[in-house]
């Protein structure tokens, strides 16, 4: 529960958030220790390196000498970057920790400036809460902006405070963004981060909470969670109506935002495509998307690329037809001894000693092109002095 | 003389500077935060708002936040 802070609450506060500030300034500080002795692990290694290399030289070790030399450039280079790092660390600036009493006058101008400070001492939050806010004619109510006090001193400060709405208008589009730059709780300071981190820092708890506001009340459309055009929900680019993001589909085909209605799914690649972009394929019937339809290499009908990996079109279907005709016809003329079918075509049928032959067909012309007295047996060994009457 | 000058706009830090006797919250906020407009910020003295013809005094604490401030998203 919210507790209204006294005089003497207000005092006590101040030294909590004072003492935060100390532990996290000491935190800072073995950040700087850990830097060192990363720094002393390396020269230790170095002084090793040096030892041995000084007994290879002493002996006309010239090969470990040259291993030796590549172990202690990898080293120097090791020792340049944690250099580097140790720098960045003891310079990071460090504003100095306030006073138990200009933590109090921090407490007492965001009180002035926020008409009001809440603090719940169950979880050590400090909070105020906003004006109801509006952008762009979009209503988001307003918002508690909550220190977390135990946190104070967290390098990461995303993680000190949080953003609630206490009468939220959320996207539409996701449930969890209930500001265009909050999305579950958590600000995206943009501009005002680096402010924001060195107010926290240094204790400046009124300058953090008016920055927080100057985020909350400001736009940017270039960058935000959901925008606010789409804050009412996706518009279905087939049917126009309006829908929450988890229930709009991304159409792979055409890259848009479609209700369930307008959407559905290639039975081939299995992608969610709308049904504009959905095509029955000509043989199976299934819904198929572009990409997934293709053309029969032997006659050019379009059809699904499983029709065609399997050879479904039916222009391939009727072919086996035929095949199985002529294995038909052949076997009644090698039985009957006929040289030519019922169609008329010239076929190998079997050599003067009876024996089975096969091959290509010398002619393929059919029985209305011919003269029905030129169908004639050919026999493999007498190729050429066709046609031969019977 | 020399006043604190805290400075929420950009990277925000905080730092004692000299200004010229006689020095208003006005001329100080365009010597500091030059090419913006003063109704985009919030100045406050002393942790108290002021008129822009306030004259600052010796050891005043000045402090500037924008009330404008573009968030963004997470990267």
């Amino acid at each position: 529960m919210e507790n209204p802070l006294s005089e003497k609450g207000f005092w006590r506060l101040a030294g909590v958030i004072r003492d935060r500030l100390c532990a996290g300034q000491m935190n800072r500080y073995r950040e700087v220790q850990t830097q060192v002795q990363h720094l002393m692990s390396d020269l230790v290694e170095l002084d090793a390196v040096r030892s041995n290399l000084s007994r290879c030289l002493t002996r006309g070790w010239t090969a470990a000498a040259a291993s030796l030399a590549e172990e202690a450039l990898r080293l120097f280079r090791n020792l340049h970057y944690t250099g580097q790092e140790a720098v960045k660390a003891a310079e990071k600036p460090e504003p100095p920790v306030p006073s138990v009493r200009e933590v109090l006058e921090e407490l007492l101008q965001a009180e002035e400036e926020f008409e009001g400070l809440q603090y719940y001492p169950e979880d050590e939050i400090l909070s105020v809460t906003t004006d109801a806010v509006e952008l762009e004619g979009v209503y988001l109510g307003d918002f508690e902006v909550q220190l977390l006090i135990p946190a104070l001193g967290d390098p990461n400060h995303r993680n000190l405070y949080q953003i609630v709405a206490l009468d939220p208008h959320p996207s539409l589009r996701n449930d969890s963004v209930t500001h265009p730059h909050v999305n579950d709780q958590r600000l995206c300071a943009g501009d005002a981060g680096a402010a924001i981190e060195m107010a926290l820092a240094g204790g400046r708890i009124c300058d953090f909470f008016m920055l927080v506001r100057s985020v909350l009340t400001t736009y940017n459309r270039d960058s935000a969670y959901v925008t606010l055009e789409d804050w009412e929900g996706t518009a279905c680019c087939d049917c126009g109506s309006v829908v929450r993001e988890d229930d709009s589909f991304y159409c792979t085909s055409c890259e848009n935002e479609f209700c369930g209605e307008c959407s559905s799914y290639c039975h081939r690649c299995e992608e969610t495509t709308c049904r504009g972009c959905l095509a029955p394929c000509p043989v199976c019937e299934e819904s198929t998307c572009n990409g997934c339809l293709t053309t029969c290499p032997e006659c050019g009908r379009i059809l699904c690329r499983d029709c065609r990996e399997e050879e479904k079109c039916p222009c391939l279907e009727e072919e086996p037809e035929n095949e199985e005709e002529t294995d038909d016809n052949n076997s009644s003329r090698s039985e009957g001894g006929e040289a030519a079918g019922e169609d008329g075509e010239v076929r190998i049928v079997s050599d003067a000693s009876g024996a089975s032959q096969t091959g290509t067909p010398v002619e393929t012309e059919t029985s209305e092109e011919r003269d029905p007295e030129a169908s004639a047996p050919v026999l493999a060994d007498r190729l050429g002095e066709a046609p031969l009457l019977p | 003389m020399r006043i604190l000058f805290i400075n929420n706009d950009g990277g925000g830090y905080a730092d004692y500077v000299d200004v010229a006797q006689g020095t208003t919250v006005d001329k100080f906020f365009s010597q500091q935060i030059a090419g913006a407009k003063s109704e985009d910020y919030l100045i406050r003295v002393n942790r108290q708002p002021v008129a822009r013809d306030h004259v600052l005094q010796e050891g005043d604490r000045v402090t500037i936040t924008p009330t404008k401030v573009e968030g963004a998203v997470a990267a």
